[in-house]
């Protein structure tokens, strides 16, 4: 199983692969660099995706509108998705469960080493 | 009857003013302004304390300038910050959804790095090495950097009682930005406040806001 990084600074992927490495985490990982891409990875791949590390603000397409889409296809609504985002306010927090009740997580930039790995551990697959 | 319907509607007509946004004066938003630039202020050494522990020198320098704007857009230009290249990234924020895609501005942020200190800012982070001679490395850098602080700044203007804003994703630029960027309608004053780390200008951060609505308690 793969895990999918959604975020457009290809310096905060680089962080996030960083620690997943050094926390041991031996899945394959999958980058994309906007919401579009993240979907259309999600469309053809949801069978391989563990857990989504998605960010909020990106072009082309937001993360809020990526988890407003991915719970309204079936196929793809279960797969866990966390929200790791320099926006951490409540409101921002309930936008996001009420785009997708099923949100897995919310880590609020700049997060610690040791929570971003709690967050995706129970997924990993 | 005819009275008690004029009584209701007189009522439900007051209750509607009371409740009405009222217009902010000149002075209320310049105050605001003040205090909106002391909470930037709190949001960027609340982030870099957060991951580094690092220690300003001292407190920013904050000083209010005119906006400069050329064809209805705010003129960037790094050369006064350091005297050497310059990375700018800038964050734009908006009143909700709808005003982000119509593309209407309720604020921004800009920060000036120099561009050799790019890695080291990063580096204080804790973010993995980037190379200060690629572009693409120092605009993404410099963009994480905005991200963090936009997104703080947003929390403390929470605190201060502002309606929660949206916030655009990050553009960076090297030393100018001849076509300029969008700024709020109307605005005439920017706040810039200069950070010193180990005794050097490092950080210059850019604010300029439209009035905003705080919550109804």
């Amino acid at each position: 199983m793969k895990i999918l990084m959604v975020d457009d600074s290809a310096l905060d992927r680089k962080l996030m692969s960083r620690i997943l490495q050094k926390g041991d985490i031996s899945q394959e990982i999958v980058e994309a660099e906007d919401g579009e891409k993240a979907l259309q990875i999600l469309a053809e791949h949801y069978q391989d995706i563990c857990v989504v590390l998605l960010d909020w603000q990106m072009p082309n397409m937001s993360g809020l509108e990526v988890l407003s889409a991915v719970a309204k296809v079936p196929l793809i609504a279960s797969v866990p998705i966390i929200m790791v985002t320099a926006s951490g306010s409540d409101e921002n927090k309930k936008m996001a469960r009420d785009a997708n009740p099923n949100l897995a997580g919310y880590l609020v930039k700049p997060y610690k080493a040791e929570d971003l790995l709690a967050a995706i551990k129970p997924f990993l697959k | 009857m005819a009275d008690e319907k004029h009584s209701l509607s007189w009522s439900i007509q007051k209750i509607k003013e009371a409740f009405a946004e009222k217009p902010i004066t000149p002075a209320e938003h310049a105050s605001a302004l003040i205090d909106m630039s002391i909470a930037l202020s709190v949001a960027i050494k609340k982030v870099f304390l957060k991951k580094s522990k690092t220690r300003f020198s001292e407190d920013p320098l904050i000083a209010k300038k005119g906006i400069v704007s050329f064809s209805g857009r705010l003129r960037i230009d790094a050369m006064e910050k350091f005297n050497q290249t310059t990375i700018m990234s800038v964050v734009h924020y908006f009143k909700d959804q709808a005003h982000l895609k119509g593309n209407k501005p309720a604020g921004l942020l800009i920060i000036y790095l120099e561009r050799n200190f790019v890695p080291e800012m990063l580096r204080l982070l804790q973010y993995p090495y980037i190379d200060s001679d690629d572009d693409r490395d120092v605009f993404d850098g410099s963009g994480a950097i905005i991200n963090l602080i936009a997104g703080h700044f947003k929390n403390e203007l929470k605190v201060l009682g502002y309606e929660d804003l949206e916030m655009s994703h990050f553009q960076s630029f090297i030393n100018k930005v001849p076509q300029g960027v969008d700024y709020p309608r109307g605005q005439t004053d920017r706040y810039e406040l200069s950070f010193v780390i180990d005794d050097k200008k490092r950080l210059v951060v850019e604010m300029v806001m439209a009035p905003l609505v705080k919550k109804q308690v």
